[in-house]
């Protein structure tokens, strides 16, 4: 396509978009969700964020700390078969909550 | 010690792993009081303040991998991506950009090669639920724009607006952690899936994109101008039509006002 | 704000004082919607700006209770006690919000949570000496010329001591508001959490405290944690208020003219209205000694 025609495509096709969006309502196309159905809490806080104040765990904090789950446990299970196969054999990094 | 090199020091004690703690402890004898409590016992308070604190952000920021793979899991990885990567601001809601990245080079999610897909999808939508709240190119500024220079013209998108693709079906997942549908998609097929995710007024969307769309909206970014972008898009998808797209992304409000 | 002989003691700048009723509680999100529903009778809201950085949901939400309500930017993010300027990008965004929503009050605290490029979203402790005096001087004075007024700071928790400090802390913000003019926030629980940490008392915190500059109180519910036959108290903002601070704020009160006093919580949310019950209690204590006050007159 030459530069001439490709404009011509532009030139009609802004002036298409112009009057159909102007005429159609504004909103979200077809086939659209929604992310989030709630107010999502603020990430920032006094030493912290929504609750994030990281201490909330002390109180409950154990030393010996809960140790690296080798095995993910969620609905990943599903996605992945069933298959519970180990995916670390070291613990990375002790637990702190 | 002087202050700043106090808090290079307390700084660096705290973006390590805890068992690191004790050992590191005597490099602030002289600096802190010694008492009843050991100076070690204190640091873990700030060490469980700074890095649990920002764990559960991480947490916070990827509900879908912490149902994917459980918090026992999540956790610890959340962890060691932040040692790696200190929050480089003080606002934290951007804050975890890249754990994608990270999770695809870490060895714990190799039998999980959708995670950094679904990272990624996760980190698009609360870009889009915290983006400034630019104001939308409309019809009307598209039409005021002169044709001859029309071709020439960049359009940019708002800071809201992600598109990315992947081979995983990321919408099921998305239904399956939202407890929406119990189905299980099928994870050996190339499922072609392309987003866009976004905010309108209040509203964070996703939304499924044709590969002409999205190729498009690609070009925008890339391209340096209108023109060019559509002329790329046409030699792969030379079915595209502009102006249903254009109409289409004015009504989502994707494009930011010149 | 350079000339700091010219020391402004009304930090007030948008709203009138909100001494009617200066009972305030820290606004978080899952208190919109009914905040805005119920009209809860509060005297005023306070949150973290950094949280309204960007766009959105909370800018919408803070926007309308603002126009009920006056309100309170409590930053968390300047790290004014870091050995470095303050970031500029954070001082604009911060400044568009005080344009925005013209608070009554601006503050932030006497902690770092910066060094270099590293933020730790923590609330970290320095040592009171010269040094730390001579970089928090500048950094709030770097502030307060941004946002062309006076911003208050507040004493915080911490669970450390420095082998450094040249005076007690509570000489070192009587100290820090001489020297730059800003005012003091008198965290009250903080006070009693320093107190429990270091062996100190709070009673004599209080007393030295320099009250011509404090101009607004905070109270929270903090948590123990046992390490082995000792304690500490952690800062933890996730529960209520408990008896021996509401009897310290009591003693603070009456060396105060009503001041404006705030109710944090910021994790484990209970329902609004125990936040509401708190506030109450606040403001009962306030109005006993205003009575106590009248009585004696």
């Amino acid at each position: 396509m030459n530069k001439k025609t490709l404009n011509t495509l532009l030139v009609g096709a802004v002036a298409a978009a112009a009057l159909g969006a102007s005429t159609a309502h504004a909103g979200p196309a077809e086939g659209h969700e929604k992310c989030y159905g709630v107010v999502k809490a603020g990430m920032n806080g006094c030493g912290s964020a929504d609750g994030a104040h990281g201490c909330a765990g002390m109180a409950t904090e154990d030393a010996s700390g809960v140790e690296w789950v080798s095995v993910p446990e969620g609905l990943c299970e599903k996605l992945a078969g069933g298959s519970t196969e180990p995916m670390m054999e070291e613990k990375p990094m002790e637990e702190e909550h | 010690m002087p202050l700043n090199e106090f808090q290079k020091k307390f700084k660096d004690t705290m973006f390590q792993p805890l068992s690191k703690i004790e050992d590191t402890a005597p490099q602030f004898n002289g600096t802190f009081v010694q008492d009843h409590i050991s100076v070690a016992e204190r640091l873990k308070i700030y060490h469980n303040n700074v890095l649990g604190s920002l764990a559960k952000n991480i947490l916070a920021t990827y509900p879908m991998l912490e149902a994917l793979v459980g918090e026992n899991f999540l956790k610890p990885l959340a962890r060691e991506f932040i040692i790696q990567n200190p929050p480089q601001s003080a606002c934290l809601h951007y804050y975890g950009e890249g754990f994608d990245t990270f999770l695809k080079n870490h060895k714990a999610t190799k039998n999980l090669p959708y995670l950094p897909d679904v990272a990624k999808m996760e980190w698009a939508m609360h870009k889009a639920y915290h983006a400034i709240d630019d104001r939308p190119l409309t019809g009307e500024d598209l039409s005021a724009i002169a044709p001859d220079v029309l071709p020439e013209t960049s359009l940019t998108l708002r800071a809201s607006v992600s598109f990315l693709s992947s081979p995983y079906p990321l919408e099921a997942i998305r239904k399956m952690c939202l407890g929406q549908s119990t189905d299980t998609p099928d994870m050996e097929k190339d499922h072609k899936t392309k987003l866009m995710i976004w905010r309108q007024d209040l509203e964070v969307n996703i939304l499924p994109l044709g590969a002409d769309e999205f190729t498009m909206l690609d070009n925008i970014v890339n391209q340096k101008t209108l023109g060019e972008a559509l002329e790329k898009t046409l030699q792969s998808h030379p079915d595209f039509n502009i102006a249903e797209f254009l109409t289409k992304q004015i009504n989502l409000e994707t494009f930011l006002r010149i | 704000m350079a000339d700091s002989t010219q020391k402004p003691n009304q930090p007030f700048s948008s709203d009138p004082p909100v001494l009617d009723h200066p009972v305030g509680l820290g606004l978080r999100a899952p208190h919109y919607k009914e905040i805005l529903e119920t009209k809860p009778e509060i005297g005023w809201f306070e949150v973290h700006p950094e949280n309204y950085f960007g766009g959105g949901e909370h800018r919408h939400y803070l926007g309308k209770i603002r126009e009920d309500y006056p309100l309170s930017l409590h930053a968390v993010g300047l790290s004014l006690g870091a050995d470095q300027p303050v970031d500029e990008a954070h001082l604009r965004q911060f400044k568009e919000l005080i344009d925005i929503y013209e608070p009554f009050m601006v503050s932030d605290h006497v902690s770092w949570s910066a060094s270099g490029n590293a933020h730790l979203n923590d609330l970290l402790p320095l040592p009171y000496n010269q040094e730390t005096l001579k970089r928090l001087k500048s950094n709030i004075e770097q502030t307060q010329d941004y946002f062309g007024r006076q911003i208050i700071v507040e004493n915080p928790s911490t669970y450390i001591a420095f082998e450094g400090n040249e005076m007690p802390e509570y000489e070192f913000m009587n100290e820090l508001a001489k020297v730059t003019g800003c005012g003091v926030l008198l965290d009250v629980n903080n006070i009693y959490v320093q107190s429990h940490n270091h062996g100190l008392d709070p009673y004599e915190y209080i007393d030295g405290v320099d009250k011509k500059s404090v101009f607004e109180i905070h109270l929270a519910g903090h948590t123990k944690k046992e390490i082995g036959d000792h304690s500490l108290l952690i800062d933890t903002h996730n529960q209520q208020v408990c008896d021996p601070v509401w009897d310290l704020y009591a003693y603070t009160i009456k060396q105060l003219d009503r001041p404006a006093t705030l109710i944090e919580w910021d994790q484990d949310f209970p329902p609004f209205k125990t936040l509401m019950s708190e506030a109450r209690q606040a403001l009962a204590i306030l109005d006993a000694h205003k009575e106590e006050r009248h009585a004696a007159e």
